[in-house]
Formats: structure tokens, C-alpha cells, sequence
């Protein structure tokens, strides 16, 4: 069996696309791999392809997957040297990573103090600012719990309530209307509490049509720290990530430099080891640090596509104790990327999450073009899980030949059995704006007409009907029903 | 199969005066049919908009298979009775396809007198139920009706053949196994309460079908009770209380579709087989019907000539072609199905009506089925046809049309008087169907005949008495008689009293046959069978 | 009856008429195309539709149909008529059910203001030595719950009510 430094088996704590991304780096590497997975997942690709998998259960198949000391047992149980997260669940829980370092394994990540730090976005935000480097202005509760809401209304329109423990996008709220300040933030509390079991807050001066903009940066046990350039995630829909793509078609190269600069600033200054993503708001000219996301991000394959590097491959090889091996101008950005995420959500219904089976699930192929899917032909998708269902991620040779790609693999990518975003991220990269880079975080909302399908031409429904028509037995069958004579008399009468 | 050779001039002064004239008639035609089926009353069609029932017409569309053909019969039943109040005698029926059946439709029009059984009425249902028996159709009713037409009960009560037959046929239809379904779209009182109870299936809709032997005022006039539509007979009642009724439907187009599938579940039977190919249009334009019969009734035209325009590709197989030249015998083909024809080209003597005799047995033999194409005056009448034989002849041809098992269809083109109408398998003879063209005349004799004859006797009388008439006298016994005739004799007349299935443009038939013939064959053909030919 | 099919809550009606060789005709919208489909491989067809080529991949989930075509997906549901026309004129949405029989009741498991789906028990009756469980016809709220354990009820006695169905 092959081996990088001591890691001869990796578990794989998490579930869907991502479990299967990693795995297939795992097994690149000549590793073994364990998986863990609750029943719901019984048949899902990941499973069918690790080494060994094992039953996870809980009170909901979430809380399986969040239930540390069973991943910590099945670690033990399988020998498993490393653990790797992968992203939401437990990749951001210092608890957890202590106890895996407790346990003598390796955990995948950043070590659990630079965890700590980084995932309570008030001390991050001090630490950050503390450095010296650019935040938004703000009012952090902790400060002076009686003063918050003052404090707040001081910043003055328009704000963002944030959650101390939130992340993902989750529990954040707008407020523009000053006279709804006390009552926002009351909720924001709860949700707070109820979300992530932490109702402190903090409210931020909110950037207008802001761009989200992101660094990915890997640093080694070592000391070294590169960055691998920036990604654009401005297209969100309650803040939730829709299109990412490097290059960011609003950064002029002097920008590009500054941001990228003060991302690996920040890291170094926080001893940062393995994969990490700095997130930065840029609006009118200026960016502000947003929080720092201490594991490997949804969208790792956008830089990926652009460097030609393996993001689960520098962690494996940095938690084994290797150093990067090469410096910053080693890394450099060719053509463009676009990632789509494909939910299983109706744009017309408000974006709810669907259900149903997967029925068919042929993705488009080529060149350029690759998907990242955790999902099967015949598996059961249910409300028990995150609903994205893949990944679609383009690289071009600029950023219209990429924008060309994405629109006709989308085509191609035929998901049938629930409603899907599928049809509304094509609409979506159509746009004027979108073609033109000119995008931002409230975009989406601003165009709620793209949500649901234009109505589809009179030829389109009768191809439509047609098939519906040809595809239902009984339809075919009352057709053939009547006598030859009678279809060729036709609807005639005397 | 030879193409028959048309020798008519269509460029002729006399085509296009015939074509003129008959394509006038067929415009009438299908004016007259308009008017009899959409033209009502606005307060009729506003009470059954109030009380959220469909028109008659619409119920029938949405019962039948889309895209399909309908051979309606009579529509213009009692369009010369009752003073033209009551067109189609308040029925619609025909020959439909439903769920790929070949089915007999009879509907009550409650848009004419509220769907009320006027003696005509009856004529026309019986009439629909002897042709279900006849040719083992099943049949979908539609009931929606006031009930009988009380002021004229003698007309339609007690004889045999009256409303009580209804109820006959319907029972008989049950016991051949040939199954029927009602839908209560409307009130089924008294007799029609039985329509309902004796056909297989039926279907009643909440809040407007209601059966009932009585309704409420007869049930208070007859024992004081007071009780409502719905409790004494409604949908909810019936079907859940006394089973008389299979399926509640909470609207009309909900009763349709329940319909439609209790009628995919019937048996489909094997249907008889008989000689076909694979059909072919006439080689001549049907529309050239039009201009072959002359403007003037009594004035001859070879026959061929409309047959060649309703054959498949006009071709045609003459049987004896030199032999009792009066009467064309042959074989051709409707619609694929091989048929027997025989048509009169002038009045049948012996020799054409042995040949009709012989020609007729032939194909009972060979399963072939006899259309014929009446054009009919009679039997040649003197001594030295008697002395040969005409009338044994006649009576030969007779036996053998009554005998005939293959099922018979009868067109009347132009004319069907006297004793050539029975030789000619007139209604009497039970054709499965029997259509009229526009200008075809039904009587006992000729018009001008008849009025010959009676002006004839009346002078002869009056000679008796010493007395004679001056030509207006005589004038005036005559055109009365000469009106009646006309008037009594005209296709109009005789679809009126429904002695027809409906009166055809004649560029219809085609299609018209080929759908009865089709709908025939649903019942078996028994072996021939004849009684004694006076040799 | 024309076919009814769904898309995105819109009805449309049409129907198909057999052709004498292989193929149909669609009837829709007033007008009529010759149509056919023919099996590629797996869920991949061919729709021939008029002079027109289209390759879809279809895939059926009971009545609903998913349809890949030209690089949009639909979603088509088939109503059969019987369910269809019965549906819309409110056959099924009564608000109260009663007693089948005379009997007693052993339980009531909803309570007023209880949210149900249909299927979902709402008490369970006894009559005749023999327990049943009545069960919601439709979704929806229950409103009143008449009866209560141990109370005996005649036949058609009302049992349960679920708040109206507010019509759109």
C-alpha cells in the first residue's frame, strides 16, 4: 500500500459530490479509503467507492454526519491515519479537530486553534482589523450587549445583522429601513440561537450591489504560504452561492494584486496551515474582509480549473507533513472558469427545495467541461440533505468562450425526475449583466422574471404535447382503438 | 375489377342544369338540417344554461372519440308535424364511435319541448333500437327528458310498435348480450324512467338526473306525499340508497368521461368477416353526382353513372349485362367492403326482376351485402306481361329481397313507387338502413299518376250521373290532389315520419354506406334461407 | 373528451388520431401534425414531428412525464378525464365525513387545528366487533372533531370536519 508521509488511509466525513471529489484524489494517491455514510445514502456513488464504508446513525441523517464521536470511532475502528471533512458539518468545528488530534490522528485542515480564531467572526474580524488590514465598519454585540442596537443604528443605512457563529450565508439580514432595526435584530437573535446554538450578533455598514470576491490560499506546516489567486461568488440568492469564476472580471491586475496580497497577509499573520479561503466585499472602489473559511470551499474547482492544480491533493500531501515545494510565481492563472451549482429547487415556486428520484442523469461531456455530482440514477432525493445536487464547472480560453461553454453544457445536462435550476442558471449567464461582468450579490433578486421559464413557444409546446402525448399509453391506445375506416373518415358528419 | 366508362358530357347545358339544381337542393338541405339542429328558442337554451346543463350536441361531442365520424339519423324527423315545433322530434341519433366502439347514440334534446317524447319521438328511438338489435350495436343513452307528450298519448302509448317497444328493445338488446349504458343527464320519469333501469350500466349526475316513476306533483296528486326531486330520485338516492343508479357524477363532462370508460370496458367481438380490400377513392368526382339526375324527376338516366361516382375506383363487375337491361346488376366495392348493387335503369319486367332474384341469391350465397340504388316507378303493367308472368316474377324478386340474410342498404335517388319499392327493399324489408336523396319521391304512385287516376274515377262518377266538367272544374279536383301527393310523397314527407334514416346529400352516401356497412357487420349473417319462389 | 395534459398548471387539450401507416397525428390548438416517436437507446428519442427531427430523452414517473427537449426540460403530468373533470368540479373536496354504520368510537387521534394529510388517521370506530380507522379523504386542517371516545353515533352521524378548501 502506498503511503504519503504516514497517512496510509483517509476517512472521508462527509457525504454527496464532495466525498466522491476527494475520494477520487484519495485514490490517485494510492490511498486507502473509509467512508462513512448514513442509510439515506446507501446508494449513492461515494459509498460504491471507497475502500470501506461504514453506517453512520442519528436522530436525523444531519445529525449523523455532525455526531463527532461516532466519525471519531469508525476512524479508530478502520485505521485510518487522516480525516478529511470536506466542507459544512464538522470541517469547522475545533472541537472536533482537537479531538482528532487528541486521538493521535490527523485531522485534514487547519490546526484547532487557528479554527477557533478564524470561525467566531467577531475575533476574526478584530484579529483581521487588529493586523491592520481592511474591515467594514461595524458594531460587534459582545463589546457592549446593552449598546448593540444604539451602536447599530450609529452605522447608519444600510446594514447587515450577522450571526457571531453563522456561516454559509445563513441568519444574515439587510436592513435598509432604520425603523425595522430593533425588531431585525431581535429575530437575527433567535435564528441565531436556533441555527447555530449561539445568539450573539454583529451588524455590518452593508456595501451596495456589493461583489463577493474570494482568495484561495494554501499555506504548508512549514511557513509557507502562496495564494491561488481570486474567485468571484457575487451571483448568491439569499446568500447562498450560485455561479462562482476566476478570474474576477472586476478586479483590474493592480487590484488583483492588493487583494491577493492582503489574503496571504492574513494567513501568514494567523499561522495558517493547509486550505483556506479569504472572503472580501468589493464595492465602489474599496474591499472590505469579510471571514476567512478555514476548509476547502464548495468552489476549490474554478481555481483548480484556472492553476491546473489539485486542491485535495496539496492538503493530503500538506497534512502528511510535506512542504508546498513551490513559491508564488509557480502559480498563474490560464483562461477562465465558471462553476454552476445545480440544485434540486423550483425557480418558479420561490426556489423551494423538490423531491423525488433521480431518473435520469446524463451530464455533458467535453472539453472544458466536467461535473462533480454525489448523485445516481434511481437515488431517492429527499429534504433530509443540502439540495445541491453537482457541480458543473467550465474552463475556456476567456471569459466569453467560457460563458459560451457553460450555456451549452447546461443544454446537454439532463437531470430528469424533480425540478431542477438547471433551466434558470442558463437564463441566468444570458443576462446582459452577467455577460458583461457586471454583476453583484443582488442581482438575482433584482431580476425575478428570469426565475421562472418563459413561456414556451406554440412549436416548442407542440413538440412538447406531441410527446406527452406519444408517451402515454392510454392516449396511444384510445388512437388505435378506433377503426381504420373511421380515422379516414375523419371527424365527418352528414 | 373493370372501371366503369362514364359517358356524360360534364360541360353539357344539361349537366350544369342538373348540377344547379341539385346542389340547390342540397343547400337546402343542409339549411334545413341547421335550422333543426342548432336553431331553438333563446328561453329554451337560457333554462339549461340556469340549470348548468351542456345542449344536447355538445353532450354527444365530448361522449364521442375525437376526430371521428357520425352518422346521424333523422334529423329531420317531424320536420312537416306538430307545426314544426319539435325538429328532429326532440332526438338526436346515429351511429358513433366512443372509446373505439362502434356504438348507437340516442339522446333527448331537452332544448326542444323540454326533451318530451312526442309520437314521433318514440318512432325515432324504437327506430334506433331496432337498428342496435339489428346489427348487435351497443348503445349509449343520454336521458334528459319531460316525458311524454301527454295531449298526443294515443299516438304513442298502446300500439305494438309504440313506446312500450322501447322498453322491449332495450330488454331484448340485454338478452343478445349487447350492452347499453345511460347517462342521467335530466329527468327519466315514468316510462323513461326505464331507460336507466334496463340499460347495464348508467350514470346519474348530482343535482339534475333524477328517476323516477312519478315525479313529485303526480306522487302528490296520487297519495298526498310531499317530496323533493332530489330525495324522491336524485343521484345521491339512487346510488346509494335503491342501486338503481351505478355511478354519481358531480357534472355532466364527469358522467361523459365515466361513460367513455364503462364503454372501452365492453366486449369487443369478433366482427363478421367479409370480402375486402384496401379501399380506394371513386375514379370520377362524387361531385358530378349532381349534375347525372335530371332536374326533372320522371325523366330516365342510366345508373351507372351514379355508381360510378360512389365505387371504389369506379369500378364495377356487371352481372348478366345484356339480360333484363332494366334492372343493373354487379359487383363493386364501398370503402374496401365488397357489395352487391342493384339499380333500376327503368321499370322492372320479368327478365329484370328474375335477374334481381337470381343476382340477390347470389350473393346471399356468397356473403356479399346488397345495396340498392332505387330509382323506381314499378312492375310493367298489360296483358302480355301478365300472361308471362310479371306479377309471379315479382313476387319471386320479393321472396328473395325478405329472404336475403346478408344485410341489405337502400338508397332511394330519385324515386320508389308502388310495388318496385318492396322488389327494391323498400322499409318494409328491413334494410339495415335506408336514406333518401334530396329529391326522391315515396308513394304508392306517381304524383301525376295518382292525380290522373282519382281525376279519372271523379269523371268517370260524374259521367254516371250525366254530368261533366269543365277543364277548370276538373282543374280543381286535380291540383289539391296533385299538392297532397307531392307534399306527402317528397323525401321531406317520408323523413318526417321517419319511414327513413335521413335524408343524404347525395355526395355523402358514400361515406354514409361505408359506415353502416362497417356497423352491419357487428351482427353475424345467418345462412340463406328463402321461402317458396312461384316458379 | 380530448386528452387533458398539465404544464405548469396550465391544461391543454388534444388528441391523437391514428395514422393507416405507423405514426399519429397530433390534433391541438386547431390545427393537426403528423407525429412520431421512435426508441433510440435507453431514455434518448426521436420525435418526428411534420418535416421537423427532434431528439428528447423522456423518462415516466407514473402519470408525470419528464421531458429533456432542445436543451429545456418540462415537466408534464397526464389527468386522466374520469379524475380530471371530477377533480376540478370539487368531487373531492368534501369538508365532513359521517358514519358509515352505527357504531362507537375507540379514539380520536386528530384534534381541532390538527394539520392532516390525505391518509392520515383521524379516529378510530368500532362497530360490528370490528375496529376501523377513518381516515382524511384530502389534506387539509381539521376543523371540528364531533364526536369523542366512547360516545355511540348513528349511521351518517357526523364525525370530522376539515376547514373548507378555499377556492382560488
Amino acid at each position: 500500500m502506498t503511503a504519503l508521509g504516514s497517512i496510509k488511509t483517509v476517512l472521508v466525513a462527509n457525504r454527496g459530490e464532495i466525498a466522491l471529489r476527494i475520494l477520487g484524489t484519495v485514490k490517485s494517491l494510492g490511498l486507502r479509503s473509509v467512508i462513512i455514510y448514513h442509510a439515506l445514502d446507501s446508494d449513492s456513488p461515494a459509498v460504491s467507492m471507497a475502500d470501506e464504508a461504514v453506517e453512520i446513525t442519528g436522530p436525523t441523517p444531519v445529525a449523523a454526519y455532525l455526531d463527532g464521536e461516532q466519525v471519531l470511532a469508525v476512524a479508530r475502528k478502520s485505521g485510518a491515519q487522516a480525516i478529511h471533512p470536506g466542507y459544512g458539518f464538522l470541517s469547522e468545528n475545533a472541537d472536533f479537530a482537537r479531538k482528532v488530534e487528541d486521538a493521535g490522528l490527523i485531522f485534514i485542515g487547519p490546526s484547532p486553534e487557528t479554527i477557533e480564531l478564524l470561525g467566531d467572526k467577531i475575533r476574526a474580524r478584530a484579529f483581521v482589523a487588529a493586523q491592520g488590514f481592511p474591515v467594514a465598519p461595524s458594531a460587534i454585540e459582545d463589546e457592549d450587549p446593552t449598546s448593540f442596537n444604539e451602536r447599530a443604528r450609529a452605522l447608519g443605512p444600510p446594514l447587515l445583522i450577522k450571526p457571531a457563529a453563522g456561516g454559509g450565508g445563513k441568519g444574515m439580514h439587510i436592513v435598509r429601513d432604520m425603523a425595522l432595526l430593533d425588531e431585525t435584530i431581535t429575530r437575527a437573535r433567535s435564528e441565531g440561537q436556533r441555527y447555530f446554538g449561539d445568539g450573539r450578533l454583529y451588524a455590518e455598514r452593508y456595501v451596495e450591489r456589493p461583489r463577493h470576491i474570494e482568495v484561495q490560499v494554501l499555506g504548508d506546516a512549514h511557513g509557507n504560504i502562496v495564494h491561488l489567486f481570486e474567485r468571484e461568488c457575487s451571483l448568491q440568492r439569499r446568500f447562498q452561492k450560485v455561479v462562482e469564476e476566476s478570474p474576477s472580471p472586476a478586479l483590474t491586475p493592480e487590484l488583483r494584486t492588493r487583494i491577493c496580497d492582503v489574503a496571504v497577509g492574513i494567513a501568514k499573520t494567523a499561522g495558517y496551515r493547509n486550505a483556506g479561503t479569504v472572503e472580501f466585499i468589493y464595492g465602489g472602489g474599496a474591499f472590505y474582509f469579510l471571514e476567512m473559511n478555514t476548509r476547502l470551499q464548495v468552489e476549490h474547482r474554478v481555481t483548480e480549473a484556472v492553476t491546473g492544480l489539485d486542491l485535495v491533493r496539496e492538503q493530503l500531501r500538506i497534512a502528511a507533513g510535506e512542504p508546498l515545494g513551490y513559491g508564488q510565481d509557480a502559480i498563474a492563472v490560464s483562461g477562465h472558469a465558471i462553476e454552476l451549482r445545480i440544485y434540486a429547487e423550483d425557480p418558479a415556486r420561490d426556489f423551494l427545495p423538490t423531491t423525488g428520484h433521480v431518473l435520469v442523469f446524463d451530464v455533458p461531456c467535453g472539453e472544458g467541461v466536467r461535473v462533480d455530482a454525489g448523485i445516481r440514477v434511481g437515488q431517492n432525493i429527499t429534504a433530509a440533505f443540502d439540495p445541491m445536487l453537482a457541480k458543473l464547472i467550465v474552463h475556456g480560453a476567456d471569459r466569453n468562450d467560457a460563458i459560451e461553454k457553460a450555456r451549452a453544457a447546461l443544454r446537454q445536462f439532463v437531470l430528469l425526475g424533480f425540478p431542477t435550476n438547471i433551466g434558470f442558471l442558463n437564463r441566468l449567464i444570458a443576462t446582459e449583466e452577467f455577460r458583461s461582468g457586471e454583476v453583484h450579490t443582488g442581482l438575482i433578486g433584482e431580476k425575478p422574471d428570469i426565475a421562472a421559464p418563459p413561456v414556451p413557444s406554440e412549436d416548442k409546446l407542440r413538440a412538447v404535447l406531441a410527446i406527452a402525448a406519444l408517451s402515454t399509453r392510454s392516449v396511444v391506445d384510445a388512437a388505435k382503438r378506433v377503426p381504420a375506416l373511421h380515422v379516414s373518415l375523419g371527424a365527418w358528419r352528414n | 375489377m373493370r372501371r366503369l366508362e362514364s359517358r356524360i358530357n360534364t360541360r353539357s347545358q344539361e349537366f350544369q342544369t342538373n348540377s344547379v339544381h341539385h346542389r340547390g337542393l342540397a343547400a337546402e338541405l343542409k339549411e334545413r338540417q341547421q335550422k333543426a339542429r342548432h336553431d331553438r328558442p333563446q328561453r329554451d337554451t337560457d333554462r339549461l344554461a340556469r340549470q348548468n346543463k351542456l345542449l344536447a350536441r355538445a353532450r354527444l361531442e365530448h361522449l364521442l372519440d375525437p376526430g371521428t365520424p357520425f352518422l346521424e339519423f333523422s334529423s329531420l324527423a317531424a320536420n312537416m308535424a306538430y307545426n314544426g315545433e319539435v325538429p328532429g322530434a326532440g332526438q338526436i341519433t346515429g351511429i358513433g364511435i366512443v372509446s373505439g366502439r362502434e356504438v348507437v347514440v340516442h339522446a333527448d334534446d331537452a332544448s326542444v319541448k323540454g326533451g318530451a317524447w312526442y309520437p314521433l319521438s318514440v318512432k325515432k328511438i324504437v327506430r334506433a333500437l331496432d337498428i342496435a338489435i339489428e346489427n348487435r350495436l351497443p348503445v349509449v343513452h343520454l336521458c334528459d327528458s319531460a316525458g311524454g307528450f301527454l295531449p298526443l298519448q294515443a299516438e304513442f302509448f298502446a300500439d305494438r310498435y309504440y313506446a312500450g317497444r322501447i322498453f322491449r328493445n332495450q330488454s331484448i338488446l340485454s338478452k343478445m348480450g349487447v350492452p347499453q349504458m345511460a347517462l342521467v343527464m335530466g329527468h327519466c320519469t315514468a316510462g323513461g324512467a326505464y331507460v336507466p333501469a334496463l340499460s347495464d350500466y348508467n350514470v346519474i349526475v348530482r343535482g339534475t338526473g333524477a328517476i323516477f316513476l312519478g315525479g313529485p306533483p303526480l306522487v302528490k296528486a296520487a297519495t298526498g306525499e310531499e317530496v323533493t326531486v332530489e330525495d324522491l330520485g336524485g343521484a345521491e338516492m339512487h346510488t346509494s340508497v335503491s342501486g338503481t343508479a351505478d355511478y354519481p357524477a358531480s357534472s355532466e363532462l364527469h358522467a361523459i368521461a365515466i361513460a367513455r370508460e364503462i364503454v372501452e370496458r365492453f366486449e369487443r367481438r369478433q366482427k363478421t368477416v367479409i370480402d375486402w380490400a384496401e379501399p380506394e377513392a371513386p375514379l370520377y368526382d362524387p361531385q358530378e353526382l349532381y349534375g347525372i339526375i335530371p332536374k326533372d324527376q320522371r325523366t330516365s338516366f342510366d345508373m351507372r353513372e351514379i355508381i360510378a361516382r360512389i365505387v371504389d375506383g369506379s369500378r364495377f363487375h356487371e352481372y348478366q349485362p345484356d339480360f333484363g337491361t332494366s334492372l343493373v346488376c354487379g359487383y363493386a366495392r364501398v370503402h374496401g367492403y365488397q357489395v352487391g348493387i342493384l339499380a333500376n335503369n327503368g321499370v322492372l319486367f320479368s327478365d329484370s326482376a328474375l335477374k334481381g332474384t337470381h343476382f340477390i341469391q347470389l350473393c346471399d350465397k356468397n356473403r356479399t351485402p346488397l345495396v340498392f340504388l332505387q330509382n323506381i316507378t314499378g312492375f310493367m303493367v298489360g296483358r302480355e306481361y301478365e300472361r308471362r308472368g310479371i306479377t309471379k316474377d315479382g313476387a319471386k324478386m320479393i321472396m328473395a329481397v325478405s329472404g336475403a340474410s346478408v344485410p341489405k342498404f337502400t338508397i332511394n335517388c330519385n324515386g320508389s313507387f308502388g310495388a318496385g319499392t318492396y322488389g327494391m327493399s323498400g322499409r318494409a324489408f328491413d334494410p339495415r338502413f335506408l336514406f333518401s336523396w334530396p329529391q326522391s319521391q315515396i308513394s304508392v304512385m306517381g304524383a301525376e299518376q295518382a292525380a290522373n287516376v282519382l281525376t279519372d274515377i271523379k269523371l268517370r262518377q260524374l259521367a254516371r250521373e250525366g254530368r261533366t266538367l269543365a277543364d277548370d272544374e276538373i282543374a280543381a279536383i286535380r291540383e289539391p290532389v296533385l299538392a297532397d301527393y307531392r307534399r306527402q310523397s317528397s323525401a321531406y314527407y317520408a323523413t318526417s315520419e321517419v319511414w327513413d334514416d335521413g335524408v343524404l346529400d347525395p355526395v355523402d352516401t358514400r361515406n354514409a354506406l361505408g359506415i353502416a356497412i362497417s356497423a352491419s357487420l357487428n351482427a353475424p349473417i345467418e345462412s340463406p334461407n328463402y321461402g317458396v319462389f312461384r316458379m | 373528451m380530448a386528452e387533458i395534459f398539465k404544464i405548469d398548471d396550465v391544461d391543454h387539450s388534444l388528441w391523437l388520431t391514428a395514422r393507416s401507416t405507423d405514426g399519429f397525428r397530433l390534433h391541438w390548438n386547431g390545427s393537426q401534425i403528423d407525429i412520431e416517436l421512435l426508441s433510440l437507446q435507453g431514455f434518448r428519442h426521436q420525435l418526428r414531428i411534420g418535416a421537423e427531427t427532434h431528439e428528447a430523452v423522456i423518462a415516466a414517473f407514473g402519470d408525470r412525464l419528464h421531458i429533456h427537449l432542445d436543451g429545456e426540460i418540462y415537466e408534464v403530468d397526464y389527468a386522466d378525464p374520469v379524475s380530471h373533470y371530477a377533480r376540478t368540479l370539487g368531487e373531492e373536496n368534501a369538508d365532513c365525513v359521517r358514519a358509515p354504520m352505527p357504531g362507537t368510537v375507540v379514539s380520536c387521534v386528530a384534534r381541532a387545528g390538527d394539520a392532516v394529510v390525505r391518509g392520515d388517521a383521524l379516529i378510530v370506530i368500532e362497530s360490528m366487533k370490528l375496529e376501523t380507522s377513518i381516515k382524511a379523504w384530502r389534506s387539509g386542517t381539521v376543523e371540528t372533531v364531533h364526536v369523542e371516545a366512547g360516545c355511540a353515533f348513528e349511521r351518517d352521524a357526523l364525525l370530522v370536519t376539515l376547514a373548507p378548501v378555499r377556492k382560488a
